[in-house]
């Protein structure tokens, strides 16, 4: 059974056209699994196959034949199949099979067990073995899907304050901490129209702290920030896919709107004195277009948010008007156990008010491999995250690299989990401020479930 | 169970060479240091923390004040809005329309200009 996250999904996928016929289809695929009776196969599908649990199939081996029924279908394109017969003893694990599917038993199924249909395109990813970025690609079948991801960070480092108007020389312990929510909802029916809801949550802090001597005053004092932020993204989103069948090019288009909170508190200690402003927040919203084109062995998926409008505010001080916008670029190719994908997005922001002008730019590098092990996939990858931010005369550049390894389990309701190293280089400098220069680095582990 | 074995080792290795790298490559800041003198004031955040009034530099130049406390401060001094800086300066807590009421019932209470500041600037008088 193939657990529909929401019900009025469900219904949908019983009235879409299409469900419910019948069809004699040759599939093909590869032996993985033998049981000792040899009645219960375990066949990898290839390319592109309609097939739902409970149909029954009919093999042709060496000029017999079997005839069976499928009992599930794991979400990677594992059939299990049971036989009436056992397989004939020539047959290897490892060995092509190929088999029918059979209309009478697949009309019968397929009336009261539309919403288990299976139409796999191997192309098209799922969240579960990569991860973020892109709504198209996600939808990698037919039908609903929905994932949730939770998240821990910790990073430890130092920051160096030099010069200034002070004349610091200072190394301040540094320290983050987040934990971070994401997940989705959506569907994709068989007219490959359909649509969900991603979001995100973070909830992160970061301290700085030292004990810092001052020459002219001969005093020591406990010079300390704290920062905390809460960060809300939600994208609803449309899309249409026309997925490829074998050898064919697919496309797909999609619209979403991006909804971006953030709320943040900013606190300072130096000795007695105290700078303890106003909470700030900002609020983005924003068109995020996507599109894709690939077949069953390549993808390319580019990514286009042309203006998130927005405003970051904090009592007592003019609004800053912000308007950013990203381009992106994936590329996927999927061999049969190595998949690849690289992507590159680009950053722009530009922030305005009557006393301030803040300009981003930045870009996010992604790499992953995806090595299919049949039961789970090992995915090694690596983010590289830059952003620079110039404030008046003040500049600040920012890197982010991300490294690790996601294992993702196959099947319904696989489990995955990430493990990584984040490390942080910073700095920043400026009229106003001392050279700060900061090294942090940390531990990320993350865990989930998709559906 | 093969693969669980296999998928034990690789978290149990990457939870090591993590562990490492903790340990070895992000050392913590010593916490010290010295400066040559103290601040004035408390220094504002960095370039990246949000919040228009965290950024340095910026909070040296705060906005003079919002456009309902100018309105208030214009109606009780009857003067054009754009004059209402020179009559009250730039002052961080002006922003605050409750001190922008305070400073007018100050000013009636001491009869300042002649007695034509207006205490009781009523709401429809601002708009």
């Amino acid at each position: 059974m193939r657990p529909v996250p929401i019900a009025f999904f469900f219904i949908v996928s019983i009235a879409l056209p299409g469900f419910a016929t019948a069809q004699t289809t040759e599939i093909s695929g590869e032996l993985l699994r033998v049981s000792k009776k040899r009645t219960v196969i375990l066949v990898d599908l290839a390319g592109d196959t309609e097939l739902a649990e409970g149909d029954g199939v009919r093999l042709a081996i060496e000029g017999k034949t079997r005839s069976g029924a499928v009992r599930s279908i794991s979400d990677n394109g594992n059939a299990m199949v049971r036989l009436t017969k056992g397989l004939p003893s020539t047959v290897k694990v490892g060995d092509t099979l190929k088999m029918t599917k059979e209309a009478a038993a697949a009309t019968a199924e397929a009336s009261n067990s539309a919403a288990k249909s299976v139409r796999l395109v191997k192309g098209f990813r799922n969240k579960a073995y990569w991860d973020d970025v892109s709504y198209l690609a996600t939808h990698r079948r037919a039908g609903a899907r929905s994932d949730i991801e939770l998240a821990y960070l910790t990073k430890q480092g130092a920051r160096e304050s030099s010069g200034g108007t002070q004349g610091d020389d200072v190394e301040y312990e540094y320290s983050e901490k987040s934990i971070s929510a994401n997940g989705a909802v959506g569907y994709v029916g068989r007219p490959g129209l359909g649509g969900g809801v991603i979001f995100d949550y973070v909830k992160g802090e970061r301290e700085i702290a030292a004990s810092v001597d001052t020459e002219s005053t001969v005093t020591t004092d406990q010079v300390a920030d704290k920062l905390e932020r809460n960060v809300t993204n939600f994208t609803p989103y449309f899309a249409f896919l026309n997925r490829p069948k074998t050898g064919d090019i697919g496309f797909g288009a999609g619209l979403g709107f991006l909804v971006r909170s953030t709320a943040s508190e900013y606190m300072a200690r130096d000795g007695d004195d105290s700078f303890d402003p106003e909470p700030a927040k900002t609020t983005q919203i924003g068109p995020t277009l996507e599109l894709i084109i690939g077949s069953n062995s390549w993808a390319a998926i580019s990514q286009i948010n042309p203006g998130i409008k927005g405003k970051e505010k904090q009592t007592g001080f003019a609004d800053i008007e912000r308007t950013s916008s990203e381009f992106g670029l994936h590329f996927e190719t999927y061999g049969q156990a190595l998949k690849a994908r690289v992507g590159l997005v680009f950053y722009s922001d530009k922030g305005e008010s009557d006393i301030v002008e803040q300009k981003d730019t930045g870009f996010k590098f992604s790499s992953r491999l995806d090595i299919d092990m049949r039961s789970y996939h090992i995915v090694p990858f690596l983010d590289v995250a830059n952003l620079t931010r110039k404030l008046d005369e003040a500049k600040g550049t920012q890197t982010v690299t991300d490294v690790g390894t996601r294992l993702a389990w196959s099947g319904v309701l696989a489990p995955f989990v990430s493990l990584g190293v984040s490390i942080l280089n910073e700095k920043q400098s400026g009229d106003r401020m001392p050279t700060q220069k900061t090294a942090a680095g940390g531990f990320k582990i993350a865990g989930g479930v998709s559906i | 169970m093969m693969h669980w074995n296999t998928a034990g080792r690789i978290v149990f290795v990457c939870m090591l060479t993590s562990t490492f790298l903790l340990g070895g490559c992000f050392k913590k800041g010593d916490g010290k240091g010295s400066r040559k003198t103290k601040p004035k004031s408390v220094a504002p955040g960095d370039v990246f923390v949000p919040g228009p009034g965290n950024k340095p530099g910026v909070v040296t130049k705060p906005e003079f004040m919002n456009e309902t406390a100018r309105k208030i401060l214009a109606a009780c001094f009857n003067i054009p809005e754009e004059e209402v800086q020179d009559v009250v300066g730039w002052n961080n807590a002006a922003t605050a329309i409750d001190a922008a009421n305070a400073l007018c019932d100050r000013l009636a209470a001491v009869n300042f200009n002649g007695g034509t500041v207006n205490a009781t600037a009523a709401q429809s008088d601002v708009q």
